[in-house]
């Protein structure tokens, strides 16, 4: 390999200034994932299955144990206490609460598993790495067929592969040559653009939904109907308007529009929001604990693997 | 909040403690009964639909990644699969991350198998379409108006972009259903799709449509664990309530309250706004 091509291609990888050290570490961290993939697909069938619920509980344990035990601020604040609440809790729990109280390298809100948080994440985001090529992959098969069977997308399909190499192209002017004008003019100039081209046309959206939602149906239909006309009408200048003539204290001006607006938001629509959390919230336990213990079934979560 | 205080804690085991007595005594054969939920009713009406119009499904999980709603969604998914596979009907799936498409494109092959159709499995209908939210919205509205899709999906976690799916499911005249635990989306898809499926129904889901003993168990589990919430909210309204009036206003020590209620009262309000790890 020429020295030319060599050392775009070593700053190619880089991500901090020693860009050797880099390079050597990417490649061994593909090679480790490789292997390790390798490795589990080598697994015979009948080890492959404990191997995973093993490590779904070992993961599940983790995050449960790092989020249940205490801080180091909570310990300190236990064992400084002369409450007979917290004396109790010292007398029980001071061979655990002692050494973590006095542990330097602990920030007041870590317990000794959240020091391994960042690099258990980090190794979680590693794995979705290496599926992300498989989603590229995907993308580059399926419009690649388009344009070879010349399908009815094929000319969208093409420009599939001339954003590709044109992002890439621009991405590698901007890194290796300095010349970061084709790279903005292909970001800030026309993604951005396009993407909030997508997005204001949720306005013309909202309006088709909300005609269609606004019809007056049933009994439902005209409470939610005339609740959104308060709200709206809470909103805007108009609203306060109307009900200006109202005072501003007292009892009476608990009927002024805004006011009443206000009430809703904040009254009966956040407890609605919120018991709707309680429920997601009790959901999202149940399946997490199905998942951590390993008895969620159907679909792939029962199938040899 | 990084870490739990005494009384999640303490709440968080008991909830735990229920759902798993409730998988425990289903798996032992107990006899449950679970309420009809109709937007998951809705799923056979809308591959019928789909399958007599000779029309494709769309299925989007949404568009973040791999987590307990991802996971969720594949379960839901894998029926929705082994439902058209039956009536030989095609299920397009629009992905918006790596690592869901990878699970996603498992749940499909094995859905197909299973209902002894194997053939009719075809890898181009799982697609990754792009990992930012509104090149996947724009690329999903393109699947959705080239195909002429007769049902619509939506199970996931969704923002901005749950408008503009459900809207252009609308245009084309599909059959929509809809669930996601992101509260705030709610409106968009009530007020565009046929069917809502609202807050924990989502994760009834995998349940209600498998009748499976392990997870029917689950569900009635989470039914008891929001009946003790409700007795904490319960109890926490009145206690501070009740400590508030007795304690701090004129009526209460007029009534006498101070002197006959808060103590008791203190100590329930106290559970409830227990210091961390006080």
């Amino acid at each position: 390999m020429s020295t030319g091509l060599a050392l775009p291609l070593g700053a190619f990888f880089q991500a901090q200034p020693n860009h050797k050290l880099n390079a050597l570490y990417i490649a061994g961290c593909l090679f480790a994932g490789g292997l390790f993939i390798a490795l589990l697909t080598q697994t015979p069938k009948r080890f492959r299955k404990p191997l995973i619920v093993s490590a779904t509980f070992i993961a599940g344990l983790y995050f449960s144990l790092e989020f249940l035990l205490p801080p180091k601020a909570t310990a300190e604040t236990v064992l400084a206490s002369h409450s007979p609440w917290n004396r109790t809790m010292s007398a029980l729990f001071g061979w655990f609460l002692r050494p973590l109280a006095s542990n330097s390298r602990l920030a007041p809100d870590e317990n000794w598993l959240s020091l391994y948080l960042e690099n258990v994440n980090t190794v979680w985001q590693v794995i979705g790495a290496f599926t992300f090529a498989l989603g590229l992959w995907n993308l580059i098969h399926l419009h690649f067929r388009n344009v070879v069977h010349v399908t009815k997308g094929a000319f969208a399909s093409s420009f599939f592969f001339l954003g590709l190499a044109f992002m890439i192209f621009a991405g590698y002017l901007k890194q290796f040559s300095g010349i970061p004008d084709l790279f903005a003019f292909a970001t800030s100039g026309l993604f951005f653009q396009l993407d909030a081209a997508m997005f204001s046309l949720i306005a013309f959206f909202i309006i088709s939904a909300a005609y269609r939602a606004f019809r007056i149906r049933s009994f439902e239909a005209s409470i939610m109907m005339a609740a959104a006309l308060l709200v709206m009408l809470s909103q805007i200048p108009v609203g306060a308007w109307l009900t200006s003539w109202l005072p501003d204290h007292g009892l009476l001006s608990n009927l002024r529009i805004e006011r009443v607006g206000q009430w809703v938001l904040r009254q009966p629509n956040a407890a609605a929001q919120r018991g709707i959390n309680f429920g997601l919230a009790v959901g999202m336990l149940a399946t997490g604990l199905r998942i951590w213990l390993s008895l969620e079934r159907g679909s792939y979560f029962e199938r040899d693997v | 909040m990084k870490h739990a205080n005494l009384s999640v804690a303490l709440i968080e085991f008991i909830l735990c403690f229920l759902i798993l007595y409730k998988i425990v005594s289903a798996r032992r054969g107990a006899e449950l009964f679970i309420r009809k939920i109709p937007g998951l009713q809705a799923i056979d009406e809308a591959v019928g639909r789909a399958t007599e119009m000779g029309r494709a499904i769309f299925y989007s999980p949404g568009i973040q990644g791999l987590n307990i709603v991802g996971l969720q969604s594949m379960s839901i998914l894998s029926h929705i699969l082994r439902l058209a596979a039956k009536f030989r009907t095609r299920v397009i799936v629009a992905l918006a991350d790596a690592v869901l498409f990878t699970i996603a494109q498992e749940v499909a092959r094995e859905a197909y198998t299973h209902e002894g159709t194997p053939e009719l499995y075809e890898p181009q209908d799982i697609q990754f379409l792009s990992d930012q939210q509104f090149a996947y919205a724009s690329a999903s509205v393109g699947v959705m108006t080239r195909e002429r899709v007769a049902s619509c999906f939506y199970f996931g976690n969704f923002f901005a972009e749950s408008l503009i799916l459900a809207e252009t499911g609308h245009h084309v005249g599909a059959i929509q259903v809809a669930g996601t635990p992101e509260t705030a989306q709610l409106p968009f898809f009530i007020a565009a799709c046929d069917y809502t499926i609202i807050g924990d129904e989502y994760y009834a889901g995998s349940a209600y449509l498998s009748k499976e003993p392990t997870l029917l168990g689950s569900l009635v589990g989470q039914d008891w664990a929001k009946l003790v919430l409700i007795a904490c909210v319960v109890l926490g309204v009145i206690s501070v309530t009740v400590a508030g009036i007795s304690g701090g206003t004129a009526l209460g020590a007029q009534l006498g309250l101070d002197r006959h209620w808060p103590a008791a009262l203190l100590k329930v309000v106290e559970f409830f706004s227990l210091p961390v790890g006080g």
